[in-house]
């Protein structure tokens, strides 16, 4: 304060004159010197690393979800006796309940999927997921026609799952799973989604 | 600044020459300037002219301007990821916590620069007053750095209940409940701020909307005005346009000194006061680079705070760097918390408050508190506002710059008073230790178990028998009761006047019940009123007679009923052993208790599943039912009765499935096996509720079945009928009593009974 007391314009208003402080071109060199080098770029780094570090953690939170998941056949799970699937061959639809994880929360028991169970001409079962391969819409049993149809965009397939029309918009036939039958009459299937709108089974 | 000449189809002719990279580069500059100005502009921000020059006290704005930007960066990260509603909050929290990568850091940059935004804005403002920087004509500079303190403190008070973790709830309920305080319009504010009667998802999400936009979105308005405000007076004031504090003074002129002696001359001819302005290019850049810097290293040590050792936590590694996160909100008003404090920048005005009493001002009938709330702040705030007005007056900055003086140094020391008081008092230290021990154990069952329920956080606590149980068992068990076990089964009676239950119906507690010094002492049956019981004196009597190595089947054979299959069980148990133990029981104990179908009902407990898990729901669900102590129960209250009407029960379904499972020491722990999953509570109370005499009673007539239920239920344990003509003599379990068809056999009968015509020895009754 001491230094000030010999400006009293400290408590003044605006001078008269408009702007106090006419620029002068004093700026024309930006960095003069070795000093002013050393200060920009010591400015620079310090700048860049402090902005930088909530910058890269925001970005690696942001980004996680872009990590991706490698394709995993899940385990067989148990999803009907054989004394459920009709011995004439119909199939019926079996929904298949899994536990879902939706970031923090659990929920036990959700439906993620379904499937078509029948027995074929064969004797064998036959599994069928019944999502379509299209776009994934849910496949229906045409009881009538006895065909299997997507309602979204009328593709059909046959009770095995191939498709019916020349050209279908399914991109492939109905996606079969494995099945096997376990401790006498169990029936147990490996359950699997697989990439939508391509004609290739690559696993999800 | 020759923008006009560009060659705008960005072909230019130097581009086909021998520089492709450096000419195109300076094409596409060329173009960038000519149609945006950016370069021109960069120029003009980076080259302009810093009146008086530069210098260290220029760099707060710059400093909070930072802060604002991380705000911004690492609140918007969060806000991807935030779920603000009461089943939600705390988990996506934990969520970000916890196994988001990075998101603990985020959420630690975000929380601490939001501390330091609050220090670093105060500070600033301490600097306007002892430089002066407040006096005219910067009137709107300090007013608006005044609401940039605000803004700061409004952010912290928000954010914090957004946690919606035990702290922020209880603490932001006891801050939004001084609104109340106002006369007239107080309770109408309150359900304003509260989105309704009492805090839930619309405290929530109002306080979520007003920290993510009035207040994130205010903070740049006002700091841009103020920005403006600090520009235009430092171009149009007539005092240099610097103001700085004195340890600036001094810091620049031994710069100034040292520079001189190097060679530069204006620092030599210049006088002391008025100094030469300089661009803001390299200087003052530099400058507020480094206290850029130096805000993101103290951040970041806030973050990871070394000093403190790592707690080993549910993420492992560094997921327990960086904020607090306590346990989940309970809106339970029992849950309250009471060591609830505000943030370390309330801390002045909370222990202010304390000193205040809650009962009314005379003849006004409003709480004392409104002083210290709202009038004190009120003043205070007031004359910040009016500083500038009075630094007019002769004295004025003196008067400012004292009063100022006092209010900061009150409330450092009013601030260390409630650290200092909190340190010293127990209770306080208590509860933080609880609900850290809480936060620890939710976030281990949270991971433990893959994932949180969709109830929300709470239930994983509310169903959990490590931390759920010793409350219940303290609130409705310890009275009679006792547990002297180790850590959370350590609970203990003042006056036990019931069988102690630390590890209940495992091989010690059995053995002890059999043991004939033990059995009528205080740890089993002494205080009750079975102390001198049938029990007591078989087992001081008659079972004293038994090989000991039936003694010891028997013994197995009770451990195995109750199914210590769990990850606390006991050990294996000795398959022929306890073959031999079960028919040791049908032969010994079936004259007083249920087993395998024989033995009277409404008179002791069952020996099937005793001590299992559905035994144990089912007697402290209802002691009375006939297959417990029925009609002779002692003093235990019946827990649970009604599936429909909670009211009625003393504890509710899911409580009693805790205690049962507390009690067998079934609980998550991350280095043992799973619990065994357990049924839903009502489906064991159904299979209990079954079981009662009052469905299945045979019989046609009303005197068969007024015979069944004489037999089958408790008249039968005392009174023999032997004298009715036609039908075949009912005898008493356990004679006391006098024959209503007899002969007549009036007072107690002694027991054993004696062999006579209409008494046949004990061990045939049941045969």
């Amino acid at each position: 304060m001491s230094e000030q007391t010999n400006q009293p314009e400290n408590s003044a208003v605006f001078s008269p004159s408009e702007d106090a402080h006419p620029k002068e071109e004093r700026g024309s060199c930006m960095v003069c010197g070795r000093r002013g080098w050393l200060a920009a770029w010591a400015g620079w780094v310090a700048a860049v690393a402090a902005y930088l570090t909530p910058i890269l953690a925001a970005l690696r939170a942001f980004l996680a979800p872009g990590a991706k998941g490698s394709a995993q056949a899940g385990d067989f799970r148990r999803v009907a006796t054989l004394d459920m699937v009709p011995e004439n061959g119909t199939p019926i639809t079996v929904p298949i309940l899994a536990e879902r994880v939706d970031a923090w929360n659990r929920y036990p028991s959700q439906p993620i999927g379904g499937i078509f169970l029948r027995r074929t001409e064969e004797g064998k079962l036959l599994a069928l997921n019944v999502r379509c391969p299209h776009l994934g819409c849910t496949v229906i049993y045409d009881s009538a026609k006895g065909e299997l149809l997507c309602p979204c965009h009328n593709a059909r397939f046959n009770l095995n799952g191939e498709r019916l029309e020349v050209n279908s918009q399914s991109p492939r036939d109905l996606d079969p799973l494995e099945v096997e039958v376990r401790n006498g009459g169990e029936i147990w299937i490996r359950f699997q989604h697989f990439r939508l709108g391509v004609a290739e089974r690559i696993p999800e | 600044m020759n923008v006009g000449s560009a060659n705008i189809q960005g072909e230019s002719p130097e581009a086909k020459g021998g520089c492709p990279i450096v000419c195109a580069g300076k094409v596409v500059g060329q173009w960038l300037e000519d149609r945006t100005g950016i370069i021109s502009a960069y120029r003009k921000i980076a080259g302009r002219i810093l009146p008086g020059g530069v210098s260290w006290c220029r760099v707060w704005p710059s400093a909070v301007l930072f802060l604002l930007i991380v705000q911004a960066i690492t609140g918007v990260c969060l806000w991807m990821h935030y779920s603000p509603s009461a089943q939600t909050a705390w988990e996506s929290v934990y969520y970000i916590q916890y196994q988001l990568p990075g998101g603990w850091l985020v959420r630690g940059i975000h929380h601490y620069s939001a501390q330091l935004l609050v220090a670093v804005t105060g500070l600033y403002l301490l600097h306007l007053v002892f430089s002066g920087g407040y006096r005219p004509p910067r009137e709107w500079v300090w007013w608006t750095a005044l609401g940039l303190l605000a803004l700061a403190l409004g952010g912290c008070l928000t954010g914090d209940l957004l946690l919606w973790d035990v702290n922020g709830y209880s603490a932001s309920q006891v801050r939004v409940g001084f609104l109340t305080l106002l006369p007239g319009i107080g309770d109408d504010l309150y359900r304003l701020a509260v989105g309704g009667q009492t805090f839930g998802h619309h405290t929530l999400t109002r306080f979520f909307a007003l920290h993510v936009s009035v207040i994130a979105l205010g903070f740049w308005v006002v700091f841009g005005l103020h920005w403006y405000f600090l520009r235009r007076s430092e171009r149009l004031a007539a005092d240099g346009g610097l103001v700085q504090c004195p340890a600036c003074r001094w810091l620049r002129q031994w710069w100034k000194s040292r520079l001189g002696s190097v060679g530069q001359s204006e620092a030599s001819t210049t006088p002391p006061s008025v100094y030469a302005d300089e661009p803001y290019w390299p200087g003052q850049f530099f400058r507020n680079a480094v206290v850029w810097l130096g805000l993101m290293i103290i951040i970041l040590l806030l973050v990871l705070h070394p000093w403190k050792p790592a707690a080993k936590e549910a993420g492992g590694g560094l997921a327990d760097r960086g904020a607090r996160l306590l346990a989940p909100a309970d809106p339970d008003p029992a849950a309250f918390y009471a060591a609830a404090r505000p943030e370390w920048s309330f801390r002045g005005l909370y222990q202010l408050s304390n000193l205040f009493p809650s009962n009314p001002i005379p003849g006004l009938g409003i709480s004392w508190k409104i002083v210290p709330i709202f009038v004190l702040t009120g003043l205070v705030a007031l004359f910040f506002l009016a500083m500038p007005f009075i630094a007019w007056w002769k004295w004025g900055h003196v008067v400012n710059v004292a009063a100022v003086t006092f209010v900061t140094v009150a409330l450092i020391l009013l601030t260390l008073v409630s650290y200092w008081h909190d340190a010293a008092d127990s209770h306080y230290r208590e509860a933080v230790a609880e609900a850290e021990a809480m936060a620890q154990r939710v976030k281990v069952l949270a991971a433990g178990l893959g994932g949180i329920p969709p109830q929300g956080a709470l239930s994983l606590l509310h169903q959990d028998p490590k931390t759920r149980g010793p409350k219940l068992f303290a609130s409705h068990c310890v009275i009679c009761h006792d547990l002297p076990g180790e850590s959370v089964m350590n609970i203990r009676a003042e006056k036990p006047s019931a069988p102690q239950l630390y590890r209940f119906a495992r091989r010690e507690w059995i053995q002890g019940l059999l043991d004939p010094a033990k059995v009528g002492g205080p740890e089993y049956f002494g205080n009750t009123r079975f102390a001198a019981s049938a029990m007591v004196r078989y087992v001081q009597g008659r079972y004293q007679n038994l090989p000991d190595s039936d003694k010891a089947a028997i013994i197995e054979a009770l451990v195995a009923e109750a199914g210590w299959d769990g990850p606390s069980g006991e050990s294996p148990v000795q398959k022929e052993l306890v073959a031999r133990g079960r028919d040791l029981i049908s032969q010994h104990c079936t004259q007083c208790h249920v087993y395998r179908g024989e033995g009277p009902r409404g008179f002791t407990p069952t020996l099937d599943g005793y001590g299992s898990y559905a035994w144990l729901v089912g007697i402290i669900a209802d002691p009375t039912h006939g297959l417990f102590y029925g009609a002779r129960n002692d003093r235990m209250p019946v827990y649970w009765s009604s599936a429909v009407d909670p009211g009625v029960n003393r504890l509710q379904g899911d409580e009693v499935a805790v205690l049962a499972q507390f009690l067998r020491e079934e609980w998550f722990e991350p280095d043992r096996p799973l619990p065994p999953k357990r049924e839903p509570f009502l489906m064991i109370a159904g299979r209990w509720d079954g079981l009662r005499p009052t469905v299945p009673i045979p019989g046609d007539s009303p005197a068969e079945r007024a015979r069944w239920l004489y037999q089958k239920e408790l008249c039968s344990l005392c009174h023999s009928m032997t004298g009715v003509e036609g039908e075949e003599p009912i005898m008493a379990y356990r004679p006391a009593g006098g024959d209503p068809g007899g002969p007549g056999t009036s007072g107690r009968t002694p027991w054993p009974p004696r062999r006579s015509s209409h008494s046949p020895p004990a061990a045939e009754i049941c045969r």
